[in-house]
């Protein structure tokens, strides 16, 4: 330790971080979340605070966020504490992830312990300071102890411990962390990596990858001079014979992009394209993957105020920001009362706050998992089933028939009994004629058996609706997304402004939304007992089908470079459908939450 | 300790056999107790696995064989500056100082909490069919 002198950080440096954490504890103050309570920034569950017949929607208020808007919330967090303990911005990051983000027992710890041992057991060393370049290189003889190089290489290690490693070994530990925290390599220290140390080690390994790079792209530039490497010979000989058959080479890359195409429409590969750069930088950078990975932990600390969004890949959160109610406080009661707290986050996706699905509604989250439940039990076996037995008379167990005579035995209980009639086997002669078809016993038998098929018959009655229009959601989809390639291509032609076009897109939302909605009404409908309620839920069912099937045939009748000109006729149609919409998923919510339909034994 | 031979001959350096002497004046005293220690690509900066053979007596041992140490566990006192020698220390360690607190089997951690004898007796077996041969 006495054989190098560290430099310390200016005093200019330190005034200059004070003045950002300042800055950032302002956007704190009262006033400034007061604007941003009254700008658009909070979102409900639900459009309007009371349906057309006068419910009250209790409504959840929530917020779209996305990491990094997490990450400044925490950060100014941090400078809060900071401004009280005086730490610094590092001390006050490391204490609040070992404190879970507990500001409130933090401080009171921190005012009733005596400061150094709560220092060392939160693995801080005796002063806050972070000193200026622990990355350095090192002497000749410098052995790193993780990977055995040696010197001169360079070196990293904390302010506070005399733990020097050299940078790759450093890097790869740290990126092969799981939590935030990371203490120092060495066994016997207890040291946490602060934020201003990672960033040195992060700012130097930035650079030297850059440089890397450069050099690399130096040496490329310099070899296309030089002799040709094989890869090289390849392209340059492999290339003619590709182009020479020009117009395959184009078939072959649409298809390439219409596949691509079924899975995501323009907008989604727009957000995949800009996670990926995000990841990219997370990969790059420690200093950023550092806070992700607080962000992530911090919102699986407190699961109940930050949500992740459930679509494959998004990394967007919903923030809950409480009830617009006096009557409702949780998610939990809203959901006991029927209500249905569908979000939808930054990149678009809607989803349910409580059971994390995608959007159901108007179905319940009971109805939903009931009804997934059902459909994994029942669907192709129960299709098998009604198609190809018959039950035994007696103890209902399915038979089938596999070929022989109409005396049936039944396996479970050895009833004997008539294929053809149902009726018991004694009344029979001839094996292959039944001639007591219409006895009255026989008749019964018959009877008995069509109720007990009767459930199983509406089961599959609401499931085949259920999935024509799962399967159409899925055409639409790929059809839509299609479409809508090419509709940006003719609209980028003729030079029509983004905001012209957007009719467009707003036209796919609605009528694939309208699809999961009414995909889901049908499940719903499974579990409503029969009653005039029901009737009247069922019509404004089919109006909402209805208008769906008119802007759906709008979208294949209409020749894809004249849809921009069709404008007004798309516009009408979904904005019909929009209205349509919002009252069918009201009737419904009415209906549930007021208690006037009642469900089947089949919901449990 | 030495890394396994492939057939041909070449030497697999993720893959590493070593024997644990048990330590002398305790029960596992002259015998060598065979391990196998596996490097994951990303070691150091992931701890590797170390394993007795599957079904080995002792409370801190998985059926598998895999040891349970909080130095070998990635989310509890990994550091990458711990050194083969401090991990085979550690695992001798462990043989006669086991941890009832983090139990990995059942039979072994029953009989040492609750009949020490039974236990000491099966360790004496296990110490017979893995003993040194003699001078």
């Amino acid at each position: 330790m006495s054989d190098y002198e560290f430099e310390y950080e200016t005093e200019d440096e330190y005034s200059n971080l004070e003045s950002e954490a300042d800055s950032l504890d302002d956007l704190d103050s009262e006033d400034e979340i007061g604007d941003v309570l009254r700008a658009d920034s909070v979102h409900y569950s639900f459009k309007n605070k009371q349906t057309a017949g006068g419910l009250c929607t209790h409504r959840m208020r929530y917020k779209p966020v996305e990491a990094d808007e997490i990450e400044a919330q925490l950060k100014a967090r941090v400078a809060n504490v900071d401004t009280i303990l005086q730490l610094g911005a590092d001390d006050c990051t490391v204490l609040l992830l070992k404190y879970g983000w507990n500001d409130q027992k933090l401080l009171e710890d921190y005012t009733t312990q005596e400061p150094e041992s709560l220092r060392r057991e939160c693995g801080l060393g005796p002063e806050s300071r972070v000193r200026a370049r622990l990355v350095r290189e090192s002497e000749p003889q410098f052995l790193c102890q993780i990977c055995c190089s040696d010197g001169p290489l360079y070196t990293f290690q904390l302010s506070w411990c005399d733990h020097r490693y050299c940078v790759d070994c450093y890097v790869r530990y740290i990126r092969g962390g799981q939590s935030a925290l990371v203490k120092c390599p060495d066994t016997s220290c207890a040291l946490y990596v602060r934020p201003g140390e990672l960033e040195q080690l992060s700012t130097f390994e930035e650079q030297r990858v850059r440089q890397q790079e450069e050099h690399e792209n130096q040496l490329r530039k310099q070899s296309v001079s030089g002799p040709l490497t094989s890869e090289e010979i390849m392209a340059k000989y492999q290339k003619p014979l590709v182009d020479s058959s020009d117009e395959e080479l184009d078939e072959d890359q649409e298809s390439d992009e219409s596949a691509e195409d079924a899975l995501f429409n323009f907008h989604e590969r727009h957000i995949k394209q800009q996670r990926l750069e995000k990841q990219n930088q997370r990969n790059k950078i420690l200093l950023r993957r550092y806070w992700y990975t607080v962000v992530v932990q911090y919102t699986k600390k407190h699961f109940k105020t930050f949500k992740n969004c459930p679509a494959i890949d998004c990394e967007c959160f919903i923030e809950y920001l409480g009830f617009d109610s006096d009557v409702i406080t949780s998610v939990e009661e809203y959901v006991a009362h029927k209500y249905i707290p569908i979000v939808q986050c930054s990149n678009g996706h809607r989803f349910c706050y409580a059971c994390l699905s995608e959007d159901h509604a108007p179905a319940t989250c009971t109805v939903v998992q009931t009804w997934i439940k059902t459909c994994a039990d029942e669907t192709e076996t129960s299709h098998w089933i009604t198609a190809n037995t018959k039950d035994c008379p007696k103890c209902s167990s399915p038979i089938e028939k596999n070929g022989g005579c109409n005396h049936m035995t039944c396996g479970e209980c050895h009833y004997q009994f008539c294929w053809i009639c149902l009726g018991d086997w004694s009344r029979h002669k001839n094996n292959y004629v039944c001639t007591s078809f219409n006895d009255e016993e026989s008749k019964k038998e018959r009877e008995k058996q069509e109720t007990s098929r009767v459930s199983l018959k509406r089961y599959l009655f609401y499931f085949d609706l259920f999935e024509i229009h799962r399967v159409s959601l899925k055409k639409d989809t790929e059809f839509l997304a299609k479409l809508e390639h090419r509709v940006q291509e003719i609209q980028q032609r003729a030079k029509v402004s983004w905001i012209e076009a957007h009719f467009y897109r707003e036209s796919i939302d609605i009528l694939l939304r309208c699809r999961i909605t009414l995909m889901w009404s049908y499940a719903l409908m499974f579990y409503f007992k029969s009653s005039a309620e029901k009737g009247f839920l069922e019509r404004t069912q089919s109006n909402l089908s209805n208008h769906v099937e008119a802007l759906s045939k709008l979208f294949e009748i209409t020749p894809t470079e004249k849809v921009i000109k069709e404008k007004e006729a798309f516009l009408t149609k979904s904005n019909a459908l929009k209205s349509c919409h919002e009252k069918c998923i009201e009737k419904f919510m009415e209906s549930l939450v007021l208690g006037r339909i009642s469900f089947t034994s089949e919901l449990k | 300790m030495l890394p396994v031979k492939a057939s041909d001959g070449s030497l697999d350096l993720l893959n590493w056999i070593a024997g644990i002497p048990g330590k002398s004046n305790t029960l596992w005293d002259h015998a060598t107790y065979p391990l196998t220690i596996a490097f994951p690509e990303e070691y150091p900066a992931k701890p590797p696995k170390v394993k007795f053979p599957a079904g080995f007596y002792h409370p801190n041992v998985y059926p598998s064989g895999t040891v349970c140490l909080s130095i070998l566990n990635e989310e509890q006192d990994w550091r990458p500056a711990i050194s083969l020698k401090q991990i085979l220390l550690g695992v001798q360690e462990l043989l006669n100082t086991p941890n009832p607190d983090s139990p990995a089997q059942e039979p072994a951690w029953r009989l040492f909490t609750k009949d020490r004898l039974a236990y000491e007796k099966k360790v004496r077996e296990q110490t017979k069919r893995y003993a040194n041969p003699d001078k």
